[in-house]
């Protein structure tokens, strides 16, 4: 902190001669030329193939899709293993039908983090299902897409309806103005184009077909059925552990555990119940999530704390059965026997739960 | 409301137009509202709190101005010390300061146990308050009169531009410009607006398109990154915290100007700095000259020896870091920076001959970036271990390396990064306003085009600035 001179107010009193309203004016003028030309440039090319959508706008929306009259929600919160493996089309036929279900994930979800941000907008009769993706719940990630979510609530900075009314009118009826019309990206395609030929997403697409469902699903649908192949696939694929020591570990659990109960008894006392289920995965994927986060120490304390409302797929017949081509994901025929016998968990849970009527 | 939201282009087409047509005084209360109103749009009660904070020291300020006696001048100010850092206290470090009480008492022997309070922060909090306080103080030193006008004083602490994250402006600055009706110039207004977009570009295209992504993959506590890509996401952090704030800097400025009203400058090429007491005359430079003229030199300054100079040093940057944030991250970072200034300090004298040449300033230069970029590893990991081992990682411990998620978005922050220092290394004291001289007014144009094109294109709006946290 040595001793300088205080910068000058009196620098900006005198502007640069640049500094002309028609420098300005022509600056905005250019702008929305660009913009009109690079509209027509997209329509004519085409949006961007895989181009990054956003999943936080998409999870808030499919949030925020006004409840029918005398109708509940029952929301699956989670990350990609959500997105892929809950088909509400399917859960619909195995809950009471006065339940409106919908899948509200994103990659890398953290169900807890997406619950607290989405809370004020929860009803009486309400269902939350909560996924335990270890490495996002245990260690309490932020998802990339979060704040992005965030945005769509009432939490700190959120868009207000009217913002939001401007920014995704304007990104849903012009390519320029929504990330299929990102210039950078299709610089990148183009770089990639001449440089290697092709672009990552055709790979992609020779393996598996992706269909985004409006309640939120993401169904894939494998090309190659080989359980071989995808084993191979899968190979390598594992996300390594944190570096977080096995007790900063814990203590970032515990943590979370003690704000997930403080949010489960006042969500509560509102009348939205909160169900906790951790999803299929397999192979050296599963070693890694045993290994890294033993059961006893993690599960098994969450289960504690929620009794009766948490289900791990090993404990479930039917869920520890179901084939993760990945390892990690459920496909299109996993999708449905999970979502089912979630479905049916969630109506047992339920009234399990519901105290006994009057004689 | 934040300045990169469509909302906020309305809301400040409003205030223009008003601003450009009520006469004096209806402006400065017109302002007053929507200085508030801006407030209120993050959450509404806190807006009692800032009020609290106006009255608190407007009266502080008058009850001063009533008596000559140093005693009782002394006790105000001790009083509007004790409310401003207490309430900054409450809010910002209350959870800080419990959860190492108990870390203490359980290392004691003693078994506590206390749940973390939920306590909100209020945004630009730390401020306002350096801002009300800079104005006690000016008084009870006498170099400022004190303020009679309480719509003159509370416009001075909530004038939106600058309200949330600064920068933190002086009464002595900010008060003579509410005496005289003030209009912008056309100059001025058109000199506003290109700052405005120049921030803009900043704040949503570099902070948040190019360097944020690569920040968040490497610096998750969760992923264990390679020696390339811990640097890599440290350069980034570096270009992401530069763009961020003096793009945020840049709008207030901007905005103020169009209004009529001048702040002073934040940021001057800070990675252009030869030497640590190079950068903090370039790095937040509201901030650092608050600290030097209300913290720094009355410890003493340099004027009680060697020794003390850089106790005094060390001690203001610790409070500094501290400023930033409730936690020990902070405080490190903070005492970094006061270790390199003493260190700066005691090797002055024997820096060769050779050093003071061209490639000895590049040299320096490049040691300076360096050495400050290790401190925002501190600023920006998720704890002293975190950060620990991602400096070990940096200088050979490396990890497994992360999957690389994007290559292209990696081969963009890397040639930004490059760019943004290398271009403020190559002209370290030229500013907005020299390089729109240089360039013309055609090339100003067609860049500040080029800027609002990338900016509108990017897909995703209304990422809250880091700043605002502090």
């Amino acid at each position: 902190m040595e001793p300088h001179s205080s910068t000058s107010s009196s620098e900006q009193a005198v502007p640069p001669p640049t500094a002309r309203l028609t420098v300005l004016a022509f600056a905005v003028a250019g702008a929305l030329v660009l913009l009109a030309g690079w509209e027509l440039v997209v329509r004519q090319l085409g949006p961007v193939p895989g181009a990054s959508v956003r999943p936080g706008r998409q999870a808030a929306e499919v949030f925020l899709e006004p409840v029918g009259d005398g109708k509940k929600r029952l929301v699956m919160f989670g990350s990609s293993r959500v997105e892929n493996g809950f088909a509400p089309v399917v859960a619909r036929q195995h809950v009471a039908p006065d339940f409106d279900v919908r899948n509200c994930s994103m990659p890398m979800g953290s169900s807890v983090q997406m619950l607290e941000i989405a809370q004020d907008e929860l009803r009486a009769g309400d269902v939350i299902v909560c996924e335990v993706w270890p490495i996002g719940f245990y260690e309490d990630r932020a998802a990339p897409d979060l704040p992005e979510f965030a945005k769509y609530f009432g939490a700190s900075w959120a868009l207000s309806r009217f913002e939001r009314a401007i920014s995704d009118g304007l990104a849903d009826n012009l390519l320029a103005f929504s990330s299929h019309g990102d210039p950078m990206d299709r610089l990148r395609l183009t770089l990639r184009a001449g440089l290697v030929g092709t672009n990552p997403e055709q790979m992609n697409a020779s393996e598996v077909q992706m269909i985004d469902h409006a309640d939120g699903w993401r169904e894939v649908i494998l090309k190659d059925q080989s359980v071989e192949n995808w084993r191979k696939r899968a190979a390598g694929n594992v996300p390594k552990p944190s570096h977080l020591t096995a007790t900063q570990r814990q203590e970032r659990f515990a943590q979370m555990l003690a704000r997930v109960r403080n949010l489960d008894t006042q969500l509560a006392g509102r009348g939205v119940t909160v169900l906790f289920v951790c999803m299929p995965s397999s192979g050296a994927y599963k070693a890694m999530e045993d290994t890294t986060f033993p059961r006893e120490q993690y599960w098994d304390r969450l289960a504690a704390v929620f009794p009766g409302r948490c289900l791990h797929f090993s404990d479930d017949p039917v869920m520890r059965g179901l084939w993760t081509p990945d390892e990690s994901h459920l496909e299109t025929a996993g999708a449905r026997a999970f979502s089912a016998r979630l479905g049916w968990w969630v109506t047992h849970t339920l009234e399990s739960a519901r105290p006994p009527l009057d004689p | 409301m934040l300045f990169t939201s469509p909302v906020f282009l309305l809301f400040f087409a409003v205030v223009f137009l008003v601003c450009r047509v009520a006469p004096w005084n209806l402006r400065k209360a017109f302002l007053l509202a929507a200085s508030l109103a801006f407030y209120a749009a993050w959450n509404p009660p806190f807006v009692l709190l800032l009020l609290g904070s106006v009255v608190l020291d407007y009266g502080l300020g008058l009850a001063m101005g009533r008596t000559e006696r140093p005693g009782p001048r002394k006790a105000l100010l001790v009083l509007s010390l004790c409310g401003n850092l207490g309430v900054l206290a409450a809010f910002k470090y209350a959870n800080f300061l419990s959860e190492n009480f108990i870390a203490l008492a359980n290392a004691a022997g003693w078994q506590v146990s206390l749940m973390p309070w939920n306590i909100v922060l209020p945004v630009g909090i730390s401020f306002y308050t350096f801002q009300t306080l800079s104005y006690t103080i000016d008084v009870y030193r006498k170099q400022i009169p004190v303020e009679r006008n309480l719509l003159d004083f509370a416009l001075f602490v909530t004038f939106f531009p600058q309200l949330v994250a600064g920068p933190i402006v002086r009464a002595s600055e900010f008060l003579p410009q509410l005496k005289q009706p003030r209009t912008a110039s056309s100059a001025q207004v058109a000199w506003g607006g290109l700052l405005f977009i120049v921030g803009l570009f900043k704040k949503a295209w570099l902070a948040d398109y190019v360097f944020q992504p690569v920040v968040e993959r490497y610096y998750e506590a969760a992923t264990h990154p390679s020696w390339w890509q811990a640097w890599l996401a440290t350069y980034s952090f570096a270009g992401q915290i530069y763009c961020d704030f003096s793009g945020y800097s840049d709008m207030a400025i901007g905005i103020a100007l169009a209004l009529g009203f001048l702040l002073p400058e934040n940021f001057r090429a800070p990675y252009g700095a030869l030497g640590f007491s190079d950068f903090w005359r370039r790095w937040h430079i509201s901030l650092s000259s608050w600290l030097r003229d209300y913290l720094y030199i009355p410890l003493g300054g340099n004027r009680r020896g060697q020794i003390r100079t850089r106790v005094n040093l060390a001690l203001t940057m610790l409070l500094g870091g501290l400023w930033h944030g409730a936690a020990w991250t902070f405080v490190i970072w903070g005492g970094w920076h006061g270790m390199l200034l003493g260190l700066e300090r005691a090797t002055r004298k024997w820096i060769p001959v050779w050093l003071k040449g061209r490639a000895g300033r590049v040299l320096g230069m490049v040691a300076t970036f360096h050495a400050v970029c290790l401190g925002w590893v501190f600023f920006r990991a998720e704890s002293l271990d975190h950060a620990v081992g991602l400096v070990l990682t940096m200088f050979g411990d490396s990890g497994p390396g992360a999957a690389v998620q994007s290559r292209w978005q990696l081969g963009l922050a890397a040639v930004c990064a490059l760019g943004l220092v290398g271009l403020q290394m190559w002209r370290p004291n030229t500013g907005a306003r020299e390089w729109s001289i240089r360039a013309g007014p055609v090339l100003t144009a067609v860049v500040a085009a080029l800027m609002l094109f990338l900016v509108i294109t990017r897909g995703s709006h209304g990422t809250a600035f880091i700043y605002f946290q502090f």
